[in-house]
């Protein structure tokens, strides 16, 4: 590819300004009109301007979960279904993992733009909906062993043929669907954003002219791709690695590896994912899409800077993984927890792993990273109407190099917000004893990892069925630089009349902590969930004793804490004795 | 390496992967075997350069060093 | 003594960061411009130089004195309010640590989590629980009480200047608790500064909620400690009972009962850009307009649809730091004329939001700024006069202009005159790209509207901005950069609250109008107490915000407007008797849902979330005459947007007459501001002596 002229670059900006402001006008619509909290509230969605070959050209309102589908998507369902078989006014929707999709929930559509009978452009988009089917409610199914246990999966299908409603597909999504009328207001809030996006971007190509367009499209991604390459570029080559595990698959007893090479030659770089282990008998599989996604994401944080995002840095990486592994699931594996639970994983195997290795001052701690998943369902005592939700928790950062970790944030690969109590409580019949960060639990540092968050809810109605797809119930996130691993997701249930607290082995026999479905719960049942604290940076000792003090104070962390982590002591009256914590530190060091 | 073109019947919706990235064979791959003796298909025409280049990466000190977590 | 009748100067104060600027307009128009400098450190001192330095006799010639702050604004952003005890309920007490756990940006690593209003160290969790349906669950007792108040009686022991904010679950639907604790710290710590959520915010979702009530108890002592400055030397100069405050929803407050909920005026000193607009709009017939008041660090943008001026229910102070009161509607971006242009990675030309502020400012003031700006590009073009800015308070520096411009230039490889024009493009964007957003936000289309710009540096970006959206025209008005003062003085009186109600449409036996009907009229009785007025002056206006059942985000559907005691004007009677009330207001969604996104979903259940009421009484509009008839012609090289240099007329705008007409390329120059009409534009001036600029040949 040659370098663009710089003086090109004044109309480039313009006009990349321009796409990006009509795909945040489409996400402004569908974040307003959605159903879904994961896709309103959560803005679990992206936006997308695709070029003729649907290669991404510019989006807004981008989930990085979804950056992988978003470059790729497209172009693989043009490939399949030929260009020469679309029509004007057609809308193609699909969600199938295994040409694609990321998981199911997440449905995507495009709408080819045709100017003098021919396709200049697409506008498309993704999004999560909350319920789609499956084995269990909320369709987020931890013990699923195929495919067809998590929902309904649509090949690339026409949802639209020729601007008229293709029915018999409506009719079967919408029978499919356990809460139908969400699913009738999602897809809306998806087709309304889609037809905004036709309308401005046809208005663009008309202003500019379909030649231009199409040049400056090339433009764009040439440029894109170069800006990261030359990122690249200015790394130091090197090979390195880094593995994670799963506890388990909710099926088995086992863990499950991912193991990653990195491989920095020159202005590219290639993943390669040779020795992570077989495909899971449970959900916690990857698509091929998810894996790209999950490398480019950690690059783009490992970069650390804001680059132009567009099919044009997807040409400087290479992602190789085999087909029937964790990595890249095949037919008709399970793979609804890939998203959710594999791809932060694997960002964090980059920004921590490896980038404490390459480039510490960028580095985080091990950060809680599980999305917690937790999935119910039941008919709301007061309407006698079927609900179903999809809920995730926020964790703690890692501690970084000259800052503690954030608490109670999503993880690295999303952006969604959580549930406010009083509307979960006005819509589901849970009663919250507490939602709290939780306390004395990060990873001590130099700098500490954030606080995870602690959530006791209680059943109010007669039955509620429940579901969690989690992990870090076994292996804590990790300290770096001689910081201290974070803590552990709890899921736990308390049995109404009873005072313990127990987990869900031992309470309903579930093979994992993290994995189950549909256990029904009872009025005054109270369920806990406990997300992870992130791991500490550097060396506890070396903490600034006044920053201890704070926590004291804070009650993050107790005195007693403050002597055993950091070897700071407080005196009664909440002071630092100096002289007693230069002893007690010289003394461990 | 020859490329081979294949369209599927409508009625045959299963996908096929690609044997040196994993990624998805979509209307045609390239065929051609590596030094290891295996024929492989392929979603792009590097890749045969590109396995042949991973075979030396892997040879690298530290390539696949991984901690064994427990 | 004095007859109200001659008190006819009206006098609108803005303070800003740099200047306090000063409007006093007659009744019959005459006008008066002051400007002095600003003292932050003591804002009241500013105010009363101005007051000092008209010609106005107060005392006998007064008739109404207003005032736009920053000085809660401030407090806020720079965070110098008061330690703050937050009261939750039991359980809760890390809210706004929790926040909503999202971020703004999303590959950065290193990005740091707002810090709470209130520490965590300061935070007491208190018994008692009210459910989802407003019952309550676990009661608040005596003991609960005294434990809290002791509690609080210790935090105090350590600093006795704190102040105390309240937000208990669901308290918008039941303040029982809130009220039991407010009663009761008041009487224990009578001078204890105390916010209520049920009385700040009663609207859902907890984080929001406490967030905005920490910040006003976080403000209160600050507000106090200014009003009680205020009130002191508004008092001497015998003009107390004729001043007041404008506060972030718009409307003016009598400076006696501003200090209740200081969070009001956290938008006091932008308000009265908004409210200029609205009134310009009006004066030129333009019943959809956006706003644009650009200054010299960023630029604040408001709507006006069909008349209308825009109103929200939620403002962020900064990322993640929201508060849920009603305010004006106003988009702040960071675009000014001390924007800093630079270079983004791999060669994208950026432009903004770093600002180089008053100090040193652009380059081209000579204080030390070496970053290139939008004003330094303005100078290069020549489309600002050097000698002339701020009316030549401030002499300009060229050659520092093209210094800095140049250095842009170098890394993108072009020459000195292209850059600059590549920084106004870029500029341009940006902001046509705001006024884009909140048009479609709202769901309209920007074509249909004016584009109003004032503040110091619109005037000569609004022709661009306008043509680049295609928008109808681009209005200039009187002195553009005392356009926020004049906005102060032209307020109408206001007292707005916004309520959580959710109600299905279509369940027959719901409490809508009896809800909507006794919150207008209690804010009419507040309106009544705190004025005087006659019940016959004050409007009400109130309004529904629906959604379909399953969605997130309401559309507000305007109900009843007008006078309480006579027959309504508008829509939708709330009269609890007429039947007609659910399905008027059905048939109003679905027609406003549709209006916004392109569909409407017929078949799907409607739920109200948010009713709206508004008191108001209206303010006098006056037109100003700031323009004498005296004032040269002249020429000189400006470089128009192709980049090529004409010899272009300079008009003071003091020889501007209604109904002149001119051809662009033309710059007009006044000492607030300078506008720039590109060629192939026209510039009419209207009756009101705006400047009206639109594409192509007048008539």
């Amino acid at each position: 590819m040659t370098k663009p002229e710089r003086h090109d670059n004044i109309g480039l900006t313009l006009l990349n300004q321009n796409l990006v402001n009509i795909c945040d006008e489409m996400a402004v619509s569908m974040m307003r009109t959605a159903y879904s909290p994961i896709f309103s509230e959560g803005l679990d969605f992206s936006t997308l301007i695709l070029d003729e070959h649907g290669n991404l050209v510019a989006t807004a309102g981008l989930n990085p979960a979804m950056l992988g589908a978003s470059l790729y998507a497209a172009t693989w369902i043009i490939q399949e279904v030929g260009a020469e078989n679309f029509e004007e006014g057609d809308i193609w929707i699909y969600n199938d993992p295994y040409r694609g999709g990321s998981h199911m929930p997440e449905h995507m559509m495009i709408l080819p733009i045709y100017i003098d009978g021919e396709i200049v452009a697409y506008v498309g988009n993704i999004a999560h909906m909350a319920e789609i089917g499956g084995m269990a409610a909320g369709s987020f199914s931890a013990t699923a062993t195929d495919i067809y246990q998590e929902g309904l999966r649509l090949p690339p299908v026409k949802l639209f043929e020729r601007g008229e409603p293709v029915k018999d597909i409506w009719r079967i999504v919408l029978t499919n669907h356990r809460t139908p009328a969400n699913s009738w207001g999602d897809l809306h809030a998806m087709l309304g954003s889609l037809y905004i996006g036709e309308r401005r971007l046809r208005q663009l190509i008309e202003e500019r002219g379909v030649p231009n367009i199409r040049k400056s499209f090339t433009q764009l991604q040439d440029f894109a791709e170069q800006h990261i390459r030359d990122e690249i570029q200015a790394l130091p080559d090197g090979v390195y690695c880094a593995e994670d595990r799963f506890d388990d698959d909710g099926i088995g007893n086992t863990p499950y590896y991912i193991r990653l090479t990195m491989i920095i030659d020159g202005d590219r770089v290639v993943f390669d994912f040779t020795g992570s282990d077989p495909q899971a008998a449970g959900a916690i599989n990857a698509p091929y899409v998810v894996t790209l996604s999950g490398s480019l994401n950690g690059l783009l944080y490992f970069l650390g800077r804001r680059l132009p995002v567009n099919a044009g840095i997807s040409r400087a990486v290479r992602v190789v993984t085999q087909s029937g592994t964790i990595c890249n699931v095949r037919h008709p594996g399970a793979c609804v927890g890939g998203q959710t639970e594999y791809q932060p994983k694997l960002i964090e195997m980059i920004v921590s792993g490896i980038l404490s290795k390459l480039g510490p001052d960028r580095a985080t701690a091990g950060t809680g990273n599980t999305s917690l998943n937790f999935l119910f369902g039941g008919i709301d005592p007061k309407t006698h109407e079927y609900f179903a939700h999809y809920h995730f928790e926020g964790h703690g950062w890692g501690g970084r190099k000259t800052l503690d970790g954030n608490s109670a944030q999503i993880m690295l690969h999303a952006n969604c917000r959580n549930t406010p109590v009083e509307i979960f409580e006005t819509r589901y019949p849970w009663l919250h004893h507490d939602y709290s960060l939780s306390q004395g639990t990060a990873g001590a540092g130099e700098h500490r990892g954030g606080l995870g968050v602690s959530r006791d809810i209680e059943v109010l109605g007669d039955v509620i069925t429940v579901s969690v797809l989690a992990d870090r119930g076994e292996r804590r996130p990790e300290g770096i630089l001689g910081g201290a691993p974070g803590s552990l997701t709890e899921v736990l249930v308390k049995r109404a009349g009873s005072d313990e607290f127990q987990d869900f082995r031992v309470a309903e026999g579930s093979k994992s902590l993290t994995k189950f479905v549909n256990v029904r719960l009872k009025k005054g049942d109270v369920v806990r969930l406990v997300s992870p604290s992130g791991g500490g940076y550097g060396d506890p000792l070396d903490r600034e004793p006044a920053l201890v003090l704070s926590d004291v104070i804070d009650r993050f962390i107790t005195k007693e804490q403050a002597l055993e982590e950091y070897g700071v002591v407080i005196t009664p009256d909440t002071t630092v004795d100096l002289a007693a914590t230069a002893t007690a530190r010289s003394k461990r060091k | 390496m020859i490329c081979v073109e294949f369209k599927k019947a409508w009625n045959d919706t299963s996908v096929e992967n690609c044997d040196v990235c994993g990624n998805l064979l979509i209307n045609r791959y390239w065929e051609f075997t590596h030094t290891d003796g295996r024929t492989y298909r392929a979603c792009r025409q590097d890749d045969e350069e590109l396995l042949r280049w991973l075979d030396e990466q892997r040879q690298r000190p530290g390539y696949a060093d991984f901690l064994s977590l427990s | 003594m004095t007859k109200r009748d001659d008190r006819s100067w009206r006098i609108g104060i803005d303070t800003g960061g740099t200047f306090t600027d000063l409007v006093a307009v007659d009744s019959s128009g005459n006008t008066i411009l002051r400007k002095v400098s600003s003292t932050p450190a003591k804002p009241s001192l500013a105010v009363f130089e101005a007051l000092a330095r008209t010609e106005v006799n107060l005392d006998e010639e007064l008739e109404r004195f207003i005032l736009g702050t920053t000085i809660v604004t401030n407090a806020v952003i720079q965070r110098k309010g008061a330690e703050t005890i937050l009261l939750t309920t039991a359980g809760f007490e890390d809210v706004l640590y929790i926040q909503r756990i999202d971020r703004p940006k999303m590959y950065d690593l290193q990005w740091v989590k707002a810090a709470p209003y209130a520490l965590r160290r300061n935070t007491i969790g208190v018994p008692g629980r009210v459910l989802a349906d407003g019952s309550i669950r676990e009661d608040l007792t005596q003991a609960d009480l005294v434990a809290v108040g002791d509690s609080i009686e210790a935090l105090l022991a350590g600093n006795a200047d704190m102040a105390v904010a309240v937000a208990f679950l669901f308290s918008y639907l039941n303040d029982t608790h809130e009220r039991l604790v407010g009663d009761y710290l008041a009487q224990r710590f009578p001078d204890l500064p105390i916010s209520l959520s049920c009385d700040v915010a009663p609207v859902w979702r907890e984080y929001e909620r406490t967030s905005t009530t920490v910040m006003d108890a976080y403000c209160q002592r600050v507000a106090r400690g200014f009003l009680q400055e205020m009130t002191k030397g508004l008092e001497d100069l015998g003009i107390r009972e004729r001043s007041a405050l404008m506060k972030s929803n718009g409307g003016q407050v009598p400076i006696d009962h501003a200090a209740s909920r200081p969070i009001d005026m956290v938008l006091s000193g932008l308000s009265g850009g908004m409210i200029a607009g609205h009134f310009w709009s009006q004066q030129l017939n333009s019943s959809r307009a956006v706003s644009l008041d650009m200054g010299g660090t960023s630029a604040d943008v408001g709507v006006i649809i069909d008349g209308r001026l825009g109103f929200s229910g939620t403002h962020e102070i900064e990322w993640g730091i929201p508060i849920t009161i009603p305010v004006i509607d106003v988009t702040t971006i960071g675009a000014g004329g001390s924007s800093i242009a630079a270079i983004d990675y791999g060669g994208l030309l950026r432009v903004g939001p770093e600002s180089a502020g008053a100090d040193p400012g652009p380059a081209c003031y000579g204080k030390g700024g070496v970053n290139a700006t939008i004003t330094d590009a303005n100078v290069v073009l020549g489309r600002l006069d050097p000698s002339f800015f701020l009316g030549g308070e401030l002499s300009l520096d060229a050659d520092l202009a093209s210094k800095a411009v140049e250095g842009i230039a170098q890394e993108l490889d072009l020459d000195l005159v292209s850059t600059a024009n590549a920084i106004i493009a870029v500029a341009v964007d940006n902001m046509a790209g705001a006024v884009r957003l909140v048009t479609v936000d709202r769901g309209y289309d920007y074509r249909d509207f004016d584009l109003i710009a004032f503040g110091g540096a619109g005037p000569l970006h609004a022709a661009r901005i306008a043509d680049r959206l295609g928008m109808r025209r681009a209005i200039i008005p009187p002195s553009p950069g005392l356009v926020s003062a004049f906005g102060t003085l032209i307020a109408d009186e206001r007292i707005d609250q916004r309520i959580t109600l959710v109600r299905r449409l279509d369940d027959p036996s719901n409490d809508l109008p009896v809800a909507l009907a006794g919150l207008a009229n209690a804010l009419v009785k507040s309106m009544i107490e705190q004025t005087g007025a006659d019940q016959a002056d004050v409007l009400a206006e109130t309004s529904v915000s629906c959604r379909y059942v399953g969605q997130n985000y309401e559309q507000e559907v305007r109900t009843y407007s007008g006078h309480l005691d006579r027959s309504f004007e508008l829509a939708i009677s709330i009269d609890p008797n007429d039947p007609s009330f659910r399905v008027s207001l059905t048939e109003a969604f679905h027609e406003s849902h549709r209006r916004a996104y392109g569909y409407a979903l017929e078949d799907q259940p409607i739920e109200s979330v948010y009713l709206g009421a508004t008191a108001l009484i209206r303010g006098n509009p006056v037109r100003p005459q700031p323009y004498s008839g005296e004032g040269k012609r002249t020429k000189r090289q400006v470089c128009v947007d192709d980049g090529t240099w004409v010899e272009t007329d300079i008009i003071d705008r003091n020889v501007l007459k209604p109904g002149d007409q001119f051809a662009g390329p033309l710059i007009v120059m006044e000492p607030t501001s300078t506008t720039y009409v590109p060629p192939g534009f026209t510039m009419q001036v209207d009756d009101a002596r705006c400047l009206v600029l639109s594409k192509g040949v007048g008539e």
